[in-house]
């Protein structure tokens, strides 16, 4: 398994183990006296589980067991695949702290770095098909 | 990769960049308000990625990857794999119309604006805004005021 892929894999582990911990923060919140910024990490929880499990650990499998490209360069381009890495899980873990905070104080630098956020995980998904789509095809035959 | 798994994951990937795109408009639209019209489009970013990204993907591969017979035809009898491809994607823009072309929230704009500076917006579902705290306990009534909790 590639070095890339395990950062995926493991990454994907830590996001579904902090989703999973937010959900019970967010089952608590109607009942325990918690700070009130946490009920605006309920779009964050979704996004935890559906970005940075679901998504990410889809990113690292396809670039470890799709058809390769070629010999010389049998997974694409690796430099993409890192950036891809940074972007997607730079831009969820600017939306877990901004978007709470966005709400709390609207109208600050927050909703930039909200912004941000949303470009960078939109770069990581433009960074991914541009890598992953010419090894969309028949197994390699080393033509 | 057989030629059925390519089409469904190049559809898939498809719909990855559709539902980012939109995503991405819609998280914006959260940090800097662009317009609140854009929240109609949440039910088709959701109908994209969960559907047209991560289950057109799962049966692609599971098309390519899964155990093969040892004798011919391998994979069976592949014709529903075909028409599902067909089904699903038929589905997807049916859904992706209606959200799309469907009615719009009709909630007031100007409210709905409001609502966007204030760091919430126009909810597309329950047609309510987000409110700030305001001395209550804000879990239990933020939770009613929206029907979405995704939104």
């Amino acid at each position: 398994m590639p070095a890339l892929t395990r950062w995926h894999i493991k990454s994907a582990f830590l996001w579904l183990a902090a989703a999973m911990t937010l959900g019970i923060a967010l089952a608590l919140a109607p009942v325990v006296a918690l700070p009130g910024w946490v009920v605006y990490l309920s779009p964050a929880f979704f996004h935890l589980i559906m970005v940075g499990w679901v998504t990410q650990m889809i990113f690292g499998v396809i670039f470890w067991m799709f058809p390769i490209v070629s010999r010389a360069r049998p997974r694409g381009s690796e430099r993409l695949g890192w950036a891809v890495y940074g972007l997607l899980n730079g831009g969820l873990a600017l939306r877990l702290v901004a978007e709470p905070a966005n709400s709390v104080a609207p109208g600050g630098g927050w909703g930039w770095v909200l912004v941000m956020s949303a470009v960078l995980q939109w770069l990581a998904a433009v960074g991914f098909v541009v890598n992953s789509w010419p090894r969309v095809r028949e197994r390699y035959r080393g033509e | 990769m057989p030629r059925l798994s390519q089409w469904y994951v190049k559809l898939s990937f498809g719909y990855l960049l559709a539902g980012f795109t939109v995503g991405a408009l819609l998280l914006a639209n959260k940090g800097r308000p662009i317009h609140p019209a854009l929240w109609g489009l949440l039910p088709a970013h959701i109908e994209w990625l969960l559907i047209g990204w991560v289950a057109q993907l799962t049966l692609g591969v599971a098309f390519w990857i899964l155990p093969r017979f040892w004798k011919e035809p391998r994979r069976g009898n592949t014709t529903g794999a075909y028409v599902a491809i067909v089904l699903l994607n038929a589905g997807i823009a049916l859904i992706s119309f209606g959200a799309l072309a469907g009615p719009r929230p009709v909630g007031d704009s100007r409210r709905a604006a409001a609502g966007s500076r204030r760091g919430g917006g126009l909810c597309p579902r329950g047609l309510a805004t987000h409110r700030r705290p305001r001395g209550v306990r804000v879990g239990a009534s933020h939770f009613l005021e929206c029907d979405a909790p995704f939104c």
